[in-house]
Order: structure tokens, then sequence, then C-alpha cells
């Protein structure tokens, strides 16, 4: 019983937890968020899921890295045609490890990025777009197409060389969309020339608006994940809820797994006409 | 006469560096007893990239005047006797500024021009469809200013009906 | 059983398998994530790390003091008055930038800015829609196997060849100069090498490649072997002065380099014009020794 067993513990170790539960109680009571916490950690996983699957979560360490690492970068940087490039040189050489906090910036663009890419290479050869992940791979497409205006937007910001011209070049790219080319990138000078509203837009487009969206949409992709579930290797004999698993088993003379309604499916479905 | 310069300015003085343009300008001799000039924008038709001569330069034959209220020009004597070209994806232009390769879609801008006491003034920059004929004697097929890719001529224009207020 | 109902008792079945069999998120698949997330952030320090202790804060000692293995710390302040820089993007939009050198006609512009970008990512987010099967086997799902193949090859071949397209930029051709006389023999012949800084600055470079520099742009030959193909002297200043009338409508005419006196190194005047000593330099070039 549990009361018995708590009974033999000492009244102090008692009080003590007590105080750690009660906050935890506390927040649960109110919140549900505790459960839910639970909920997300014990929740059960395919038992074939492997290290393929850890590709979304290490894109999303990169992203957490790009956020915590932008935040510190927006303290020293100034957002001006005439000081941008000395505030990037000073953060570079002078702030205590700067050099870092740009270089994983710089470097974990790239990163993430690749892992985008990584991610969804995955997530298409295994198949795990289908139902009923349709949902969830659009907006893993929508995060690629952010991510991507992240690279572009925040190229221009150390303002050299490199950076100014790719802008142009950028710019003048969505200038040639039809009808609305000259609009959007007007839009994105703001006004006739690249100036300082050009700077200023990019930096605010980089640091405030598409950082949200991305926030935004890795939530609903989470939960997205959560509530689905993630899909076992197509190759595994043990693959969840797949039916080719009871063929092999059945030919193999193992017993279990056997699911009639979906016994037939892959027969009719299996051709080669995708 | 005939003499062409590379040709450094600022738009907005007061704003500095991030104004900085560079135009090709050359002489063409007067007309109508005005001195006559062809001053082409090095901003590339095709997606904007600095356009460059074909030709040498002589970084040694440098003017720098300041006329004032910031405005600092340099005057770099050039031949581009191949025309102009565009690094990035390889456009070529004549020396008129028409496009004779690559993926540029019209010629290169160009800017308007008045005469104040001796002093050249640049005005507005406009798009060009295309130049016949060359130097004081061009007839420049001129067009209200359009980004770069987009079409002023031809059915493609259609693709660019409006261009945003300046 | 309609379609959608089969996919249904499919994805039941597969909630209860994971329920049966599955393992718990914490600590198995976490562990698993854990430790990738930390090899994330491992590559990223690595990564600035190289970048910052291989390069200084002046981006000209790239190349020379420095190795700037992953490039220099920042390149030359922003000018909007260049006359010789070449923008390039970051790697991931390097098959953008290789479409536009693809689509080298003013026509087909908007094909490599707006067109193929914007099927892709109709493709992309479409997929779900497009393959509707439930079938997940690689072996059985040829169509996909082959358009992810196809799809991996040419993003890669164009970032790749984006990553190594050659720009040429008049100011550092000139360089390369003594290095071709050198290479091609014709260091002894002043004519050449006048002709050689003739090419260097007139622009050929932004479509020709010679002896690896250059922009190798619409579709220009190499030339550094462009002497030993017999046309002489003669012939090569009467093509290259209007290649029109040759049959070719590409390259721009250069006759206005007849009427510029060329000079040798010592700034001594030749007594040729500029397209002479360009053929000179183009027959003396019979490939590298």
């Amino acid at each position: 019983m549990a009361v018995s067993a708590r009974t033999r513990k000492s009244a102090r170790l008692q009080r003590l937890e007590a105080a750690i539960n009660y906050p935890i109680d506390w927040l649960e009571e109110r919140s549900g968020l505790v459960g839910g916490l639970r909920y997300f950690l014990f929740r059960k996983v395919p038992g074939d899921s492997n290290w393929f699957h850890t590709l979304g979560s290490a894109t999303l360490t990169a992203f957490l890295v790009q956020a915590t690492t932008g935040v510190i970068l927006a303290m020293y940087y100034k957002p001006e045609p005439k000081t941008a490039y000395a505030s990037i040189q000073h953060i570079t050489n002078d702030v205590t490890l700067g050099w870092l906090v740009r270089g994983m910036h710089k470097w974990g663009a790239s990163v993430f990025i690749i892992l985008l890419f990584f991610h969804m290479a995955r997530v298409f050869l295994f198949g795990a777009y289908k139902y009923p992940r349709e949902l969830n791979w659009i907006v893993g497409v929508l995060l690629l197409v952010m991510g991507m205006a992240e690279g572009f937007t925040g190229y221009l910001l150390p303002w050299d060389q490199t950076s100014y011209w790719a802008t142009v070049v950028g710019i003048n790219l969505n200038g040639t969309v039809p009808f609305l080319g000259p609009y959007i990138a007007q839009f994105l000078r703001g006004g006739a020339e690249i100036g300082p509203d050009t700077l200023a837009r990019f930096y605010s487009i980089h640091m405030l608006l598409i950082p949200g969206a991305i926030f935004a949409l890795i939530g609903l992709h989470l939960y997205l994940v959560v509530r689905l579930g993630v899909s076992s290797p197509p190759w595994s004999k043990e693959a969840a809820g797949a039916d080719w698993v009871e063929e092999q088993v059945t030919t193999n003379g193992r017993s279990g797994l056997t699911q009639p309604a979906a016994r037939s499916s892959w027969r009719r479905n299996g051709g080669d006409a995708e | 006469m005939g003499e062409w310069k590379i040709v450094h300015f600022f738009l907005d003085p007061n704003q500095g560096d991030v104004t900085r343009r560079t135009a090709y300008i050359r002489y063409n001799g007067p007309l109508n007893g005005a001195p006559s000039f062809t001053i082409i924008s090095n901003r590339c038709a095709h997606l904007g990239c600095p356009v460059q001569p074909n030709g040498p330069s002589f970084p040694d034959q440098t003017k720098s005047i300041d006329t004032g209220g910031g405005q600092h020009v340099t005057l770099i004597k050039m031949l581009p006797a191949g025309g102009f070209g565009c690094p990035c994806h390889g456009g070529q232009y004549d020396q008129e500024g028409n496009r004779t390769a690559g993926p540029p879609v019209r010629s290169l801008d160009r800017y308007e021009y008045s005469i104040r006491n001796g002093h050249l003034i640049l005005g507005k920059t406009f798009s060009v469809a295309k130049v016949k004929g060359s130097g004081k004697d061009a007839i420049i097929y001129r067009y209200r200013l359009a980004g770069p890719g987009q079409h002023i001529t031809g059915w493609e224009q259609i693709f660019y009906p409006l261009q945003p207020p300046q | 059983m309609s379609a959608i109902d089969e996919r249904r008792s499919q994805f039941k079945k597969y909630k209860e398998d994971v329920k049966d069999r599955g393992k718990p998120f914490y600590p198995y698949a976490m562990f698993h994530d854990t430790v990738m997330s930390l090899v994330v952030v491992g590559v990223i320090v690595g990564l600035a790390s190289v970048w910052f202790y291989t390069s200084g804060e002046n981006p000209d000692t790239c190349g020379g003091k420095d190795s700037c293995l992953l490039g220099p710390r920042y390149s030359e302040p922003a000018d909007p008055g260049t006359t010789n820089f070449v923008p390039r993007p970051d790697w991931y939009f390097y098959f953008l930038f290789y479409l536009l050198r693809i689509f080298k006609w003013p026509d087909s512009v908007i094909l490599g800015t707006v067109g193929i970008p914007t099927i892709l990512l109709i493709i992309a987010f479409a997929l779900p829609f497009l393959d509707i099967r439930s079938e997940r086997r690689l072996s059985r799902r040829p169509v996909a196997v082959v358009a992810a193949i196809l799809v991996v090859i040419s993003m890669g071949e164009l970032t790749y060849k984006g990553a190594v397209a050659k720009e040429a930029l008049a100011s550092e051709v000139v360089a390369a100069v003594p290095q071709w006389a050198q290479r091609e023999g014709f260091a002894n012949d002043p004519k050449a090498v006048a002709g050689a800084n003739v090419f260097a600055e007139g622009g050929c470079t932004s479509c020709h490649t010679y002896l690896g520099t250059g922009g190798g742009n619409l579709g220009a030959p190499d030339l550094s072997a462009e002497g030993s193909k017999g046309k002489g002297v003669q012939g090569l200043e009467s093509y290259v002065a209007d290649p029109s009338k040759f049959g070719n409508t590409v390259m721009p005419k250069f006759g206005a380099f007849a009427s510029i006196p060329a000079k040798d190194a010592q700034g001594k005047d030749l007594g040729i014009s500029q397209l002479r000593v360009l053929a000179i330099f183009l027959d003396a070039s019979k490939g590298p020794k």
C-alpha cells in the first residue's frame, strides 16, 4: 500500500518531497503542462526507430543555436550602412568570444540548411510524407522556404561587397516575378534604391518576422509529429503498421501481428504505377 | 571627342557610400550648340551586377573634383573598345549599351543630363530598349526606368505592366 | 474497402503496433537525439573555430599569410559604385546562381529567376498529393526513387558547377599574364606579352578561358591553344575585329582596338595597334608547354 510505504520514510524526506511536488502540482493543476511533458517524454515510438530519426531534432538544435547566437549578435550589431561593417569587425575581433558567436551563427546557418535537406531526404525515402502525415510535410517545406529566406536576408547584414552585391542580384531576381515583381523589389529595398532602409528592413525580417514564423511552424511540426507518430524505416521487418510485415511473418511461419483487414492491401496498391 | 570616362559619384552625398554610383560617360562633341554626352549606367540589365568596360582603363589619368555639398566626383580615363561586359552571367553590350550577347533583356540604362554653368549635371535614370546609330546622332528608344531583368519591349513586357511610384 | 478506409485501418494498426511493441521516447530515442544534437553543436563550433583561426583581420591576407580554409572573415566593405566585383551567393543558392548562367538568352531569363524555382517549390508542396499510394518500401517505389536520384544529381551538379564557376576580373586576370607568358613560352616576345595584357584588360576573359582563368560564359571556347589552329595573325586579327563576318554573332566586335597604339611593359610604343598585338598573342598561344 502506498500509505504504509510512505509512513516508513522519515518525516524530513516527506517534507522535502512535498516541497518539490508542490510547485509541480501547482503548475499541473493550472496548466496541465506537466502531464503534457510526461506524455511527450514517455510516449511510445516505433521500436525500430533509429539514428535516421535524429535528423529532425538535429535540425531543431541547429535552429536553436542560430536563435541563441542571433540574440547575442543583435546586442552588438548596428544595422546602419555607415556602422554595420565596423560593428561586424568589432564583434569578430574585439568582443569576448565574439568570433565564436558570429562564427557559429555564420556556419550554423549552413549546417541548418544541410540538416533541413537531410531531414527532408530521410522523410522522402521513408515515405513518411504519406497519409496521414501530408500536412506535416507541407509545414516542413514551408520551414525550408523560411530557412532559405533567413539565409538570403542574413547574407546582407555584414554589409561587405559579397553581401551587398548578392543582395542586389537577389532583389532583382524577385523583381522579375511577373506583374508583382517591381513591387516586391520595391518592398524589399524599402524604396527605389538600396539604402539604409533596405538594411533595417532586412534586419527586421531576418530577426523578427521569419524567426517568429519558424518558431510557430516548428511548434506545429512537433505537435503533428507527436500526434501522428514517426514512421518506422520501410525496410524494417518489424515496421509498425506495415502490412508487408505480416507477409514476411507468415512466410517465415512466425505468428503475432496479423491484421486481416490490411492483409491484401499491398497487393492491390503495390504495382509500379506511382 | 569620343573620349570615355569612368565616373564615380554620390547620388546623395549626405548618405555617404551607400549612394555611390558609377556611370560611363563619353563626350560626343557639340550638338545644336551644346555639348552632347552619352551617359551609361553600370547596372546590368540582366540582374543588376556592375558592368565593366571591355578595354583598358588608365588609373594614372584620374581626376578628382569636389563640386560642393559633399559631392566628390572621380573621373578615370578608359577605352571600352569591346563595349561593356558583365562578369556575373556574361551579358555583353556594345559601346552604345546595346545588348550584343548573353541574357540582358534590354540595353543598358542611361542618365538624363543637363549643362549648368559649364558643369555636367546628371539627372534621372531611364531604361533603353535599344539605340540606333551612335554618338550624338544616336536614336535612343527611351522608356520609363524598369528594374533589371524586366522586359520593356517584346511580348514579355505584358509581365511588367506597372512600375511602383518612385 | 475504399482506399481511404484502407489507409485509415493501416494507420490504426500503426498506432496499435507502436503501443504494443514500441519503446518509450525517453530514454531510448532521446538518447540518440541528444548525442546527435551534441554532434551538431560540436560541428558548428568546429567550423567556427577553423574559419576564425585560419583567417586574419584583413580579407587581403587570404591566400598569403592566412590559408582561409573556410573563407575570409568578411570581404571588403560594400561599395555600390564598384566596377570590379563579382558577387556570389551563399553556397545553398549556388544552384540558382548557375541556373542564371544557363539561361543565357533574354527570353529565357524569367525561367531561371522565377520559373524553375517556382515549379520545384510547387512540386515539393504537392508531393504528398502526387504520390498517394501507401507503399513505403523503396523497392516498390521506382518512380519516387528515380525522381529522387535525378533531383539529387541535378541539384548537386548545379551546386558544384556554381561552386567552381569561374569569373574573371580584369584586375585579377592582368596579374596572371606573366604566368601565361611563362607557361605558353612567349615571355621573350614583347608584342605577345602586350597582346596578353590587352586580352586580360579587354574583357575577353568575361567569356573565354585561358589556362584556367576566365569566365567560360556563353559557350566561348578556351583560347589556351588558339594559335595552333593555323588561323595566322592576319586571320585572327580580322576575326576578332568583326566575328559576325565569320558567322559568330555572339562575340562582340573588337575592331575598335585597331585605333589604339600598343605599348610594351615599359610604356614604349610598339608601333602597331592593340588589335594586332592581340592577334600576335593569340597566334603565340600554342598551348601550355
